[in-house]
């Protein structure tokens, strides 16, 4: 990842079960706060997060805390802005520079009905794929460091904007990512800090990697595209496909990115 | 039994059953009223919203952006719930 601003982002998809869940590869810090936490599943998932975020940044250094609203933060590494996803199989992590603020949402599909239900409760105005429209919602309220009690009573708009999806109704308009697979979509976004109450910027993906048996290395133009599909793209979705390489250089996946993506 | 235990009991059932696996959402059925549900299961913005969604159907109540603030803060738990139902229903 570059150092200082940027809005390049490096987002990984990676596969529940191809991380072991053992608390003793965390931080002292981390297990502290992994002592609040009661529930065995939620513990498994909780520690996969964390274990997911180190497989992207390889900082020995770093602990991930729990900020007041629930918000993985980076301490005691290179400065970061991280973001955390899980949903079923499949984890979710963002990284941006220092300065910015980066959001990963994760949702699988299974969830279609459920989410085309709660945007019918919210008044959710859309036309997008609810699981598309629903990513795109998370990330803004994570951008926003928002809880989800503020999307009710709102005027929510989802729609597509220039390749990408735009969220309107959580104050300046923000600009998210989305990417479709068969079983899940993820969405994405930074902005800067300084700028959160402005337009957010779409995160330029540096690396995407998804994390199974092999590595998917996709563009951002792939991803736009995806956007615009709004659904799984069938050769896209079976884990260790490459989609894309083209427009992203090889070396842009760090080799931590690599070595996961062969967990 | 009182009225409270009442709503926090069918609570725990509604709860589990807008999980999309009910069997990791399991342990609801048992925990401490008290206790934060983001550490007893995976506590997803999808299934708080489809909980409230499910507890606004039962009860005939409509819960607006103020009253979701108050149960989320510090952590949505079986009591939190079982107020603002209370204090909805009045």
């Amino acid at each position: 990842m570059s150092e200082g601003t940027s809005a390049a982002v490096e987002l990984a998809m990676m596969a529940a079960a191809s991380i072991v869940a053992d608390p003793a590869r965390l931080s002292d810090l981390e297990r502290e706060d992994l002592a609040a936490i009661r529930g065995e599943r939620r513990r498994e998932e909780w520690i996969r997060g964390r274990l997911a975020i180190r497989r992207v940044i390889d900082d020995p250094a770093m602990s991930i805390v729990v900020d007041p609203d629930g918000a993985p933060r980076a301490v005691g590494g290179r400065p970061c802005s991280v973001s955390l996803s899980h949903d079923g199989a499949w984890i979710a992590v963002a990284v941006v520079g220092d300065g910015m603020r980066v959001g990963v949402d994760l949702c699988a599909r299974q969830h279609a009905s459920r989410v085309k239900r709660i945007h019918a409760w919210l008044g959710v105005v859309t036309t997008l794929d609810p699981v598309v429209a629903w990513t795109a919602l998370e990330v803004g309220l994570k951008l926003r460091r928002l809880s989800v009690e503020a999307l009710r009573d709102r005027e929510l708009v989802v729609e597509r904007r220039d390749g990408a999806v735009c969220v309107r109704g959580l104050g300046a308009d923000a600009t998210v990512m989305v990417r479709g697979e068969r079983d899940y979509v993820v969405a994405w976004a930074a902005e800067p800090l300084a700028l959160e109450s402005s337009a957010a910027a779409p995160g330029a993906v540096s690396s995407l990697v998804v994390s199974s048996a092999a590595s998917l290395v996709v563009s951002s133009s792939a991803v736009a595209s995806a956007v615009v599909s709004g659904a799984s793209s069938p050769s896209a979705s079976s884990p260790g496909a490459s989609v894309s390489s083209s427009a992203v250089p090889r070396a842009a996946a760090t080799p931590e990115l690599v070595r996961g993506a062969k967990a | 039994m009182s009225v409270r235990d009442d709503v926090i009991a069918e609570l725990r059932e509604l709860i589990v059953a807008s999980a999309p696996d009910p069997e990791q959402a399991a342990p609801v059925r048992t925990c401490g009223a008290d206790e934060p549900l983001d550490g007893i299961i995976p506590f997803s913005s999808v299934i708080v919203l489809g909980t409230v969604i499910a507890v606004e159907d039962r009860y005939g109540i409509t819960v607006r952006r103020p009253d979701l603030a108050r149960v989320l803060e510090g952590g949505v738990t079986l009591s939190r719930l079982a107020v603002m139902v209370a204090e909805l229903r009045r």
